[in-house]
């Protein structure tokens, strides 16, 4: 997915946002169909490459623009988790 | 417990506040069917869910509901950001401004505050499905009549999303319910299929007692 044309790691914050929020949904649908589906195998793997994208563009805009998480993977250099706009605020 | 990640489910950017169309979307936030009825609905049914793969689902749902109820009040904050009192008052928002300003307080479209008794938790995990199942087409009723009267698309856009959630919702609770029925069983003295209970100290004793006269009955 994140090799398609369209996603670089040099990606706007916008850009960068909603791919995240794209991967993000795809994960948590597949979450879902899992909890139901737990035998299926070709849905584990998707959910695994879904999962694996989501996390590496999460990290992605957290080292570059602000954290989403308040418990990031990386060490933190300065404190933005209250400071940056809150979701409401953020327009995007 | 749970982590919050600082994101809507999907994104909400409104340019055009419209104080009219927050008084009908709020009850979303906490009216009959909406989000918050719906998040405490799964995740208080799920203690008494024995079957893990349904308490799972429970929690996975409850908890995406919880993300929707920020995307409502989201849009409900967006929409009545920056309006004045008498631009409020015009678009019938009077009553409201007066006890909450512009703040966002859990109430149905026609100014009722959110009462539990709209969901139910049975201790049942049939009845608990089958009223989920039901939740999700209201709650998808509801904003189908949303997308009636809202006309911008910055508004309908994440109403049409929420919308589609409701049934994906729906078909997994369908599911569950389905694998919660597969262990029903035939109970020979009410001649009635019951959900499988739990093996306990008296439920061994009686199948002990049973077994035993059987055994007596033909030798």
């Amino acid at each position: 997915m994140m090799d398609r044309p369209g996603f670089s790691p040099q990606m706007n914050q916008k850009e960068l946002f909603g791919w995240v929020s794209a991967l993000g949904f795809c994960a948590y649908d597949m979450l879902l169909y899992l909890d139901t589906h737990p035998e299926d195998e070709e849905a584990l793997n998707y959910f695994n490459q879904c999962n694996e994208l989501y996390l590496s563009a999460k990290r992605t805009y957290e080292e570059r623009f602000e954290p989403l998480t308040a418990f990031p993977d990386q060490e933190l250099t300065s404190w933005k988790w209250n400071t940056a706009p809150m979701p409401w605020e953020r327009g995007m | 417990m749970w982590n919050y990640e600082k994101r809507l489910q999907y994104p909400i950017s409104i340019t055009t506040p419209n104080a009219k169309l927050a008084s009908f979307i709020i009850s979303q936030y906490g009216g009959p069917d909406g989000e918050l009825s719906a998040s405490m609905r799964y995740l208080s049914q799920r203690f008494s869910a024995a079957n893990p793969r349904v308490a799972g689902l429970l929690t996975d749902i409850g908890t995406e509901e919880l993300a929707h109820l920020e995307m409502i009040g989201s849009i409900v904050r967006q929409l009545t950001k920056g309006l004045s009192a008498k631009e409020l008052e015009n678009a019938g928002f009077a009553p409201y401004y007066i006890d909450h300003t512009a703040g966002v307080w859990p109430q149905a479209a026609g100014g009722i505050p959110f009462n539990a008794c709209e969901f139910q938790s049975s201790g049942d995990a049939i009845a608990d499905l089958v009223e989920d199942m039901a939740a999700e087409q209201k709650a998808r009723k509801t904003y189908d009549n949303i997308l009636r009267l809202a006309t911008d698309p910055d508004v309908a856009d994440p109403i049409r999303y929420l919308r589609e959630r409701e049934i994906v919702h729906f078909q997994r609770f369908g599911e569950a319910n389905r694998e919660d029925c597969s262990n029903l069983e035939f109970n020979s003295q009410t001649k009635l299929y019951l959900r499988r209970v739990e093996w306990n100290y008296f439920s061994i004793c009686a199948d002990f007692l049973y077994i035993s006269g059987v055994f007596l009955y033909f030798f």
